[in-house]
């Protein structure tokens, strides 16, 4: 087939100049994308990102536990598979008829799954402070996200009111302003940070909802003195330290574990246990620690002029 | 046959060319796709997959180029993920902070409307020594009541400052006759900079359109405020200011501002108190809650208001005025503050050491969920320099109550109680010819008033100020009414 001259010319030429465009064009898109710093939306936008995958995970862990706990049922040919504390999801085992009416004699098999779960206990003491608000918990356990569960920060005489709180990760908490005046309540705190803005008595309480694990500080943007600590904690394996300095964590799947001791006064001190057996001690001693001054919401200092 | 042979290869040419460049098209646009995709990320995980073979080729022509994913097939590591995503999060996040302003700035707009009574004037002329004629002979001109108790602003001015009988040249700033007005009483803005995690520099200026005379503007700036404060301990309990200040004494220089006092006008004794000086200032808090509170300082010169008779900015003395405040916050469960102050040093606009102007004073408050009491006293002198126009001052005592009463989340009311007993001269009365001038003060004020939140930016308020005289000096016309509409930005 022929084709004439100034056509097939036409062709080359184009075909350079495309070939010299597209990668510019590529780039330039690629560029783009990557200009300017990023906005406020899209931080937004990330946070939530990270918000569901979070609850993915949750979801994901959820259902192989309850796969695990299916599959031990089906070994062990009888009920009482013990789900994993904090996880409301799992189904609870059903007992058959023939494991009813079977003697309490536990074979060796199902005595060594017993021990999945074990008490971790022991004593704290505090150098140079009390032994108030005191909390023990196991780190690295990690159970569903508490759904509908909210707690009360009250904002009344410029300050906080408890201004200790301990909550599940995923628990919601409100801050009803009972003063006459104005506060702007907010946290700095890595993986929970937020701003409710400024608001008064009268208005409708501001709630945020803590989903990541870890103290978080709470102050007021007018107020240096007012101040609260939360401590979220994975799961409901934690206790408060009884006032003789003794705690009981009970139910926590064997295994290697990370168990923290923290008070809004000391430094926390983090410590690894292996629970392998019914009872498992351990002890902790915390430093008592003057607080600091902390910035104001946008990291700086408060300034005390007007005191 | 030439040109047949030029005609083939010219064919041959056009083939050849399409051939080379072909592929590189195709592989330049197949290479572009994926570059919009998947933009590339410090933290991108190296779990996106191994590059295909065939493609190599086209990444080593076009580095610009991203591998095209192939891992959708593979299964999503979610924790990969969710730490990717964290790690964005936070790199995120410490942008922000970055972007955060390196200055704040603040401040508000006070617009106003005030009816005064009579003259606008809080005083009267003793004219023939008629009402106090133990004067006679020895003050050239007396005047009766308070100047300053007809203000109709945060600020303190007047509504008029009266007879200017034998007054050396003043600024009546507002000079309305007694005529009522609207009046723009002052436009603030207010500078906030984070010098570091420890240090923080203010400044504040305030800006008031006043009317202009013989083709001079009227229009005043003053800034009040020019300091640093360094607060070198861990904890910022101690603070140390450098610059323009506020005073150490009493606690009425906390909401000396309209932005942040309840109602509209100063108290009769706020002229002594809540001036700002040049100096160096120390605030220290000690003990649990703060119990004890400790504040001095060294300055120029006194903490009076500028627009006072006794006010220097730039100290005409070798002396300093050192003035310092003790209080506490009891231990009780209630939020109170009881606090003891005084300033001693040269008199200030004196060239010389040898006069000193001194104040003492106790102070009080207590707040509650929804009332806040206020309560202030206040002794003070000052010999005065006749040599030098100085005045001088008796402060016999003066003070206040003060309760502020928040009826609704936005409502609130007002009610203060005070007196001014107080006799200022100008002049050596024991001269030949006496003295110059005096004003004679038994003055006492009830002041009731309102304040409306539109929100924490807009607020409403207004006043009635009741002014008396006792002590022989005749009730004069000195009422007035105002109000103030605080816009803050």
């Amino acid at each position: 087939m022929r084709y004439p001259k100034p056509f097939l010319t036409s062709l080359l030429v184009g075909l350079a100049v495309a070939q010299l465009a597209l990668p510019v064009w590529a780039e330039d898109k690629g560029e783009r994308a990557l200009d300017g710093p990023p906005s406020r939306a899209e931080f937004n936008k990330l946070q939530n990102d990270v918000r569901e995958q979070r609850q993915l995970i949750i979801q994901m862990l959820q259902t192989e536990q309850q796969r695990y706990d299916m599959l031990l049922h089906l070994m062990q040919g009888q009920g009482g598979g013990t789900p994993l504390v904090g996880a409301p999801g799992a189904p609870e085992p059903a007992e058959t008829p023939a494991a009813a009416d079977k003697p309490a004699k536990k074979s060796p098999a199902v005595a060594a799954v017993d021990h999945r779960t074990g008490a971790i206990e022991g004593k704290v003491t505090v150098n140079g402070g009390g032994i108030d608000n005191v909390y023990v918990y196991v780190e690295n356990v990690k159970s569903p996200m508490a759904h509908h569960k909210s707690i009360e920060i009250r904002q009344e005489n410029r300050q906080f009111s408890p201004r200790v709180a301990v909550v599940q990760s995923g628990t919601s908490v409100v801050f009803p302003n009972f003063d006459a005046i104005y506060h702007n309540v907010f946290s700095n705190s890595p993986h929970n940070s937020f701003d409710l803005g400024t608001y008064q008595a009268g208005d409708k309480p501001r709630t945020v909802t803590l989903t990541g694990s870890g103290v978080v500080d709470v102050f007021c943007n007018i107020h240096q003195k007012m101040s609260a600590k939360i401590l979220v904690v994975p799961s409901v394996l934690f206790t408060k330290v009884r006032p003789d300095g003794t705690f009981v964590i009970e139910n926590v799947p064997a295994g290697q574990r990370r168990l923290v001791a923290w008070s809004p006064e000391t430094k926390p001190q983090q410590q690894r246990v292996t629970v392998n057996g019914p009872r498992t001690e351990v002890t902790f001693s915390l430093q008592h620690e003057e607080p600091a001054a902390h910035p104001n919401k946008l990291g700086q200092a408060y300034g005390s002029y007007k005191d | 046959m030439k040109r047949a042979h030029r005609q083939t290869a010219g064919r041959l040419t056009m083939i050849s060319a399409l051939l080379i460049f072909l592929p590189q098209l195709l592989s330049a646009s197949a290479g572009a796709a994926p570059a919009d995709a998947a933009p590339t990320t410090p933290s991108a995980s190296p779990a996106d997959g191994p590059a295909p073979v065939e493609s190599a080729p086209a990444a080593e022509d076009a580095p610009n180029l991203v591998l095209p994913d192939d891992s959708a097939d593979a299964p999503i590591d979610p924790i990969a993920k969710i730490a990717e995503l964290e790690a964005r999060l936070d790199q995120m996040q410490s942008l922000v902070t970055g972007r955060q302003p390196r200055v704040v700035v603040g401040g508000y707009i006070d617009l106003g409307f005030f009816v005064p009574e009579g003259n606008g004037s809080g005083i009267i002329r003793d004219q023939g020594n008629l009402l106090f004629p133990q004067y006679a002979g020895k003050y050239g001109w007396v005047f009766l009541g308070d100047i300053l108790s007809t203000a109709v602003n945060s600020r303190g001015e007047v509504a008029d400052l009266g007879d200017p009988t034998g007054a050396p040249p003043r600024f009546d700033s507002i000079h309305s006759g007694g005529a009522p007005g609207f009046i723009a009483n002052e436009i603030n803005l207010n500078l906030n900079s984070g010098l570091g995690p420890t240090a923080i520099a203010t400044a504040s200026v305030n800006f008031t359109p006043r009317s202009g005379s013989n083709f001079s503007l009227g229009d005043v700036f003053d800034a009040d405020i020019a300091q640093l404060e360094w607060m070198p301990t861990r904890s910022q309990k101690t603070s140390i200011f450098v610059g323009k200040f506020d005073s150490v004494l009493g606690i009425e220089y906390r909401d000396r501002k309209s932005n942040q006092r309840f109602g509209i006008t100063p108290s009769l004794i706020a002229r002594y108190t809540t001036g700002t000086a040049l100096g160096v200032k120390v605030r220290s808090k000690f003990g649990p809650d703060d119990l004890l509170v400790l504040a001095g300082s060294v300055t120029n010169g006194s903490f009076t208001q500028e627009q006072f008779h006794f006010y220097d900015e730039i100290d005409t003395n070798l002396g300093k005025t050192a003035s310092g405040r003790a209080s506490i916050h009891p231990p009780i469960p209630l939020d109170m503050e009881l606090g003891v102050s005084g300033s001693d040093g040269p008199q200030d606009r004196s060239p010389n050491d040898g006069g000193y102007m001194w104040f003492w004073g106790v102070d009080y408050q207590l707040h509650l969920r929804r009332v806040d009491l206020k309560a202030q006293y206040l002794r003070g002198g000052a010999p005065g320099d006749p040599a030098n126009d100085v005045y001088g001052l008796q402060l016999h005592g003066g003070g206040y109550v003060e309760v502020d009463w928040m009826l609704l989340p936005y409502f609130g009311l007002l009610g203060r109680a005070e007196y001014r007993d107080a006799f200022v001269w100008l002049g050596d009365p024991n001269a030949p010819g006496g003295a110059d001038r005096a004003y004679l003060t038994k003055s006492w004020r009830g002041t009731f008033g309102v304040h409306v939140n539109f929100s924490d930016r807009i607020a409403l308020k207004a006043e009635y100020l009741h002014n008396g005289e006792y002590g022989g000096i005749p009730q004069i016309k000195n009422d007035v009414f105002t109000s103030s509409l605080v816009l803050m930005y």
